[in-house]
């Protein structure tokens, strides 16, 4: 894994602001420093396939009681091909790229409630994003529901070939080939703003002393570029292949149902979430989460998760060899997998280890917890003309490390 | 953080256990049976005192002391908030729907 020198920096800054959140921690209450990091690998049968490595590190601490205070660093460091596909013109190219990201945020905590406001700021070689969110929530009848509400807005910019030649000819529409020249005033590359506001509200009742359930909305709006300005799609048969050419407005709409139940016979507990999903651009989808939690002695955790996901493609899509003979459904097009019909599966397991300084010993942490988790996310293309269909699973591996102090 | 799932929580009752004492809420309905006249308006102030004051009744609410299991992380629903950032990145990136992970403060009512 390569991290920048900017990636660094910022891991070293965390871990100052770990020692000092650890230092107030035990005049105030609690803290707490994590880091963890995900390897997600996707081979082809085609080519190299995709891998991601994603490290992540947090840290946050509770003060007076009533103020918290959290900062953490992640980043993406991407490298793979292209997906291969079946028009020849499209052949796999080799590419890597680093995505960053930095965010704060300060919390106000009473007994019946409480509001947070973060910000987080995220870099790659063509793509900038800037995000405020704000959280509030409060407990009703006796602490035995919560109502929530959550709101973020993006300010983001991507980068993309200058396209001033196409004069608004989807057809002419040239795809980005680097992103060497992108954010320097270099000829033959433009930004296009995208704006994002995300709204969440949700209602969680504590129904018995073994459940909660939680029921919420999810409503999205992007206005702007959201095409991938490198992907380029073979539209009709002769051969021409524009840059993909996506709508700039999309409203998404989410409901969704969560449950927690413990079995304190067995020493553990379920999660189910079941979520249905609709959007402008007719993405339609069902997914459905099932997560099972057991302690093992004293000191070990595991657990086990299934998770499905099924949904139909975007008006506009048609798979390679549908637009290869009918052309394109109207003025759009994608290669994008995420927008054609297609399934998911997913199953896993984790084990997190604990360690607790034994009664009357002073120690000069609360807890350390070590966890591996391994996963297999299984794709069911709706055919090999579709978008990515030379890779048909991906293995997610990640180990994390938390210290609460 | 609570001992995990001891057996000491297994005597703990159900919030429902108890609901059935006294006089069925049915009761209400069967007492304007057969009048007609105002069935309607009677069965939306049942409905109504249900739902409002229902939530406050004390046997339909879970006591402090009913909350040792909800205080365990394995029943928060937002516990562990950097592992499900990773799992959501993952997945909204091979996935073409969003949503359904809940909004911070949910359910246990710990405070």
């Amino acid at each position: 894994m390569q991290l920048t020198r900017t990636g660094s920096i910022a891991i070293l800054g965390l871990g100052l602001l770990a020692i000092g959140f650890a230092r107030s921690a035990r005049a105030t209450n609690t803290a707490e420093a994590a880091a963890r990091v995900t390897m997600f690998d996707e081979p082809s049968d085609k080519n190299i396939g995709v891998r991601v490595i994603h490290p992540q590190a947090d840290v946050s601490a509770t003060v007076a009681s009533t103020l918290a205070i959290a900062a953490g660093y992640s980043a993406d460091v991407v490298s793979g091909a292209t997906p291969a596909t079946f028009d020849v013109v499209s052949a796999a190219t080799k590419f890597s790229d680093t995505r960053h990201l930095v965010h704060g945020g300060l919390g106000y905590d009473r007994s019946d409630g409480g509001i947070s406001g973060a910000v987080a700021y995220g870099w790659e070689s063509d793509y900038k994003s800037f995000v405020l969110s704000g959280n509030t929530h409060h407990d009703l009848y006796e602490h035995n529901f919560t109502l929530a509400l959550a709101y973020s807005h993006n300010w983001d910019t991507v980068c993309d070939a200058d396209n001033t030649a196409a004069a608004g000819l989807p057809l002419d529409l040239v795809p980005l080939t680097s992103s060497a020249g992108c954010f320097t005033n270099t000829t033959g590359y433009t930004t296009h703003p995208l704006s994002i506001d995300t709204f969440e509200p949700s209602l969680a009742w504590t129904m018995t002393p073994r459940l909660v359930v939680q029921g919420g909305a999810t409503i999205q709006i992007l206005d702007g570029f959201q095409s991938n300005p490198y992907r380029k799609v073979g539209v009709g048969s002769q051969n021409r292949t524009p840059q993909e050419h996506l709508p700039e407005f999309r409203q998404r709409y989410a409901l969704f149902a969560r449950l927690s139940y413990a079995f304190p016979e067995l020493r553990g507990s379920t999660y189910a979430m079941v979520r249905g999903y609709d959007d402008s651009w007719n993405v339609r989808a069902i997914t459905a989460d099932l997560v099972g939690t057991k302690y093992i002695g004293q000191s070990m955790l595991a657990s086990l998760r299934a998770h499905y996901h099924l949904q139909g493609g975007a008006s506009f899509y048609r798979n390679s060899d549908g637009y290869r003979v009918l052309g394109p459904a109207g003025q759009f097009w994608t290669g994008d997998r995420e927008l054609s019909p297609m399934g998911n599966y997913l199953l896993g397991g984790k084990l997190s280890f604990f360690r607790r300084p034994q009664q009357e010993r002073a120690s000069w942490f609360v807890e350390i917890e070590l966890g591996g988790k391994y996963e297999l996310l299984i794709y069911r293309p709706e055919s090999p003309f579709a978008p990515n269909a030379d890779r048909k699973f991906a293995h997610i591996i990640q180990a994390a490390a938390t210290i609460r102090f | 953080m609570p001992l995990p799932f001891t057996s000491k929580h297994l005597p703990l009752p159900l919030a429902g256990e108890g609901r059935g004492e006294g006089k069925p809420l049915s009761g209400d309905f069967r007492a304007g049976e057969g009048r007609g006249e105002g069935k309607p308006l009677k069965l939306s102030l049942v409905l109504f005192a249900l739902l409002v004051g229902g939530c406050s009744m004390s046997k339909w609410t879970v006591k402090p002391h009913q909350r040792e299991l909800l205080a365990d992380r394995i029943m928060q629903l937002d516990a562990e908030a950097q592992e499900r950032s990773a799992e959501e990145h993952v997945l909204a990136n091979r996935e073409g729907a969003i949503g359904g992970t809940g909004t911070s403060g949910g359910g246990c009512g710990c405070n």
